[in-house]
């Protein structure tokens, strides 16, 4: 379970965080929605450990990732996977060796094993045959499977999106949906995403938070938020441009 | 007030720019000391910095030392003691040419190159992902580079001293009629061991400061293509400024 | 295989820089490491002046050493010198300071005298005969003129 209290952070001056309280139960699905700049990014940062915060904690199983000293921090770490919003591929690695990077790198595997396995692993995202190409030879849809099967390889215990299916075909979506909903039922574990697409949100997760100005103002199912009272998660997800949300 | 203001904020602004490059240097030297040491990563980098300058470097000093050879035997003729072109050409590249030259050109090909890749690789959030999977990005992306710049810098700048005297034996005794065993004789007499160990000493340094600037640069780009070309133009004009700031400093030190 | 064949080329840019390194150092730079063995002996000069690191000490016109230290003790000049190995020197060896060429480039030159015994390594040589400066000479040279008697003194330049 990760459990984020009281978190906040500002850049020049200006807050971006200011005191979120998030729970994480282990084993859902976790979308984070709020406008663009709201500071998703930023929140979804502290929480892998990619970013310090002013104050606050994001405690991850019991330990508080924010207080931890660099040795410590890496075995909590070892727990994570992320799929990047661009996929985040090594450029001058073909696609089987991204795959075979982490456990080439992290783990002692042997190299014919790590390979028989990234082999593996990529014929599961439904990529055989690819393993030679390099990333930018391949679609966006094709980088985010190669993206998705580079961190299940390592079999993590909560699998981190970044906007998960933006800019993709509403059949590659799809394609990745199912992935992701396959890939789950076969490891069980933690899955949490940043999104602005309310319909994969509806489809995907079973919490949904809304951050807002720096804070999460509705965490709830999402047949409950859909219901939702409150005008700005309302607005967010009817899309209206008239309401609290000012546009700019 | 507003004078004040504006100076002080620009203060705040280079300190503490480089109050980071100095950690960022420190992380270097912490993560390049910590075990595991990847030999294969610094030998790449060494071919991209060391065997691919090769040839510009070549070129460059090769250029350099004939136009020594021409310059000073005008110069030294009307002296009537052209037999001191030798030495001549040999201490100005040795003590300060070669340094300088060598890596101004190190920075243009390989030092561009790497805060450009680096820059890529954080805006592609390629670092980042390294970071997740827990290997330390300073470690494995940018220790290497630094590695290899402070063995190969000093090996260039040999391969620049040498091919630059023999540009400067070419016009001026193949040309210009200096007697060769005086071209030779003159530098053995003036050149010291002090020299060499001081020309080396400053492409050491000199090193150390192109790669630590453009993989700094590159390492905190900014965001998007313009972050990448700014971090570039920065890095160049940067590890220039300090290649040339430092050779003064490293003169005064070394005389 | 591609790899393999990158770290060949970075050996032979290894090599090629260390040999550049190396020729720099030990042909032009004459790393002492690697140069003829020496042994050293020094000489006490009244003035050394314009003397330096480095100057070198001929016999008969040959190179046979370098000037390694100048030093001063009881207000004399104590010259150290490295000689080569081979060159055996009679203890009434006379070393004086010569100026080359009309820069005044300075140098040792060294006169062996008849002895049986040589000098060993650490010896003084005794009998010098110091740097000539050109100022010095040229007023000896008025006041020989002005009072051909030859009396010596230093006072008096009228």
């Amino acid at each position: 379970m990760i459990k984020v209290s009281n978190l906040r952070k500002s850049f020049d001056g200006v807050e971006v965080l200011k005191g979120v309280d998030i729970e994480i139960p282990t084993g859902s699905t976790m979308a984070i929605i709020g406008k663009s700049g709201a500071g998703k990014t930023v929140l979804f940062k502290h929480l892998v450990g990619l970013m310090r915060p002013d104050s606050g904690s994001v405690v991850v199983d019991g330990a508080d990732i924010t207080r931890l000293r660099a040795g410590a921090l890496k075995e909590v770490k070892r727990k994570f996977g992320m799929v990047f919003q661009g996929g985040a591929l090594f450029d001058s690695l073909t696609v089987l060796e991204n795959i075979a990077f982490p456990m080439r790198e992290l783990t002692g595997l042997k190299e014919s094993e790590l390979l028989k396995k990234a082999g593996e692993m990529l014929k599961e995202v439904g990529l055989s045959g690819m393993g030679n190409k390099y990333p930018d030879e391949i679609s966006g849809g094709m980088k985010k499977r190669v993206a998705l099967a580079r961190a299940l390889v390592m079999s993590p215990e909560y699998l981190f999106f970044d906007e998960p299916t933006t800019g993709l075909d509403p059949i590659v979506e799809n394609a990745i949906h199912a992935l992701m909903k396959r890939c789950k039922a076969l490891a069980p574990c933690t899955y949490i995403m940043v999104s602005h697409d309310i319909k994969e949100v509806l489809e995907m997760s079973d919490l949904v938070a809304m951050l807002h100005e720096g804070v999460i103002i509705e965490c709830s199912a999402p047949e409950e938020i859909t219901g939702s009272s409150n005008p700005v998660v309302k607005q967010f997800l009817s899309g209206s441009t008239e309401g609290p949300i000012q546009m700019y | 007030m507003g004078f004040f203001t504006a100076v002080g904020r620009a203060a705040i602004l280079y300190l503490g720019e480089m109050g980071r490059m100095l950690l960022f240097l420190l992380q270097f030297v912490f993560s390049a000391l910590k075990p595991p040491y990847r030999i294969l990563r610094v030998i790449k980098e060494m071919h991209f910095i060391g065997v691919k300058s090769l040839f510009i470097i070549a070129l460059t000093s090769g250029f350099t030392g004939m136009v020594l050879g021409l310059q000073g035997y005008h110069t030294l003729r009307k002296f009537g003691s052209e037999s001191a072109l030798g030495s001549l050409v040999a201490l100005s590249l040795i003590r300060e040419l070669g340094p300088v030259l060598g890596s101004l050109m190190v920075t243009a090909r390989a030092g561009s190159a790497m805060t450009a890749e680096l820059g890529i690789m954080r805006i592609s959030e390629q670092i980042d992902a390294l970071d997740v999977m827990t290997l330390d990005p300073v470690k494995f992306l940018v220790a290497p580079k630094m590695l290899a710049g402070v063995l190969a810098v000093p090996l260039l700048v040999a391969i620049f001293d040498v091919i630059g005297i023999w540009g400067g034996y070419i016009v001026g005794v193949r040309l210009l009629g200096v007697n060769a065993a005086r071209y030779f004789d003159g530098m053995k007499e003036s050149l010291e061991f002090r020299d060499v160990w001081g020309g080396a000493v400053k492409s050491l340094a000199f090193g150390l400061i192109v790669t630590w600037v453009s993989c700094y640069k590159g390492y905190n780009c900014g965001h998007g293509a313009r972050g990448v070309g700014d971090a570039t133009t920065e890095a160049v004009v940067l590890s220039a400024i300090l290649v040339l700031a430092w050779d003064y400093i490293l003169t005064s030190l070394l005389l | 295989m591609k790899e393999e064949r990158m770290e060949i080329l970075v050996g032979v840019f290894v090599a090629i820089g260390l040999a550049a390194l190396a020729y720099l150092s030990i042909n032009l730079g004459r790393l002492p490491v690697f140069g003829p063995k020496t042994y050293a002996i020094k000489a006490v000069f009244t003035s050394s002046s314009g003397l330096k690191d480095g100057d070198t000490i001929e016999i008969a016109g040959v190179e046979v050493g370098k000037v390694a230290g100048i030093g001063l003790k009881d207000y004399n000049s104590v010259v150290s010198m490295n000689i080569d190995s081979g060159i055996k020197l009679p203890d009434d060896t006379m070393a004086s300071i010569r100026t080359r060429g009309i820069i005044g480039e300075k140098f040792i030159k060294l006169s062996p005298g008849g002895s049986e015994t040589a000098l060993r390594p650490g010896e003084t040589i005794i009998n010098t005969e110091s740097s000539i400066d050109i100022e010095e000479l040229v007023s000896k040279y008025i006041f020989s003129l002005s009072k051909p008697s030859g009396e010596k003194g230093v006072e008096g330049k009228k």
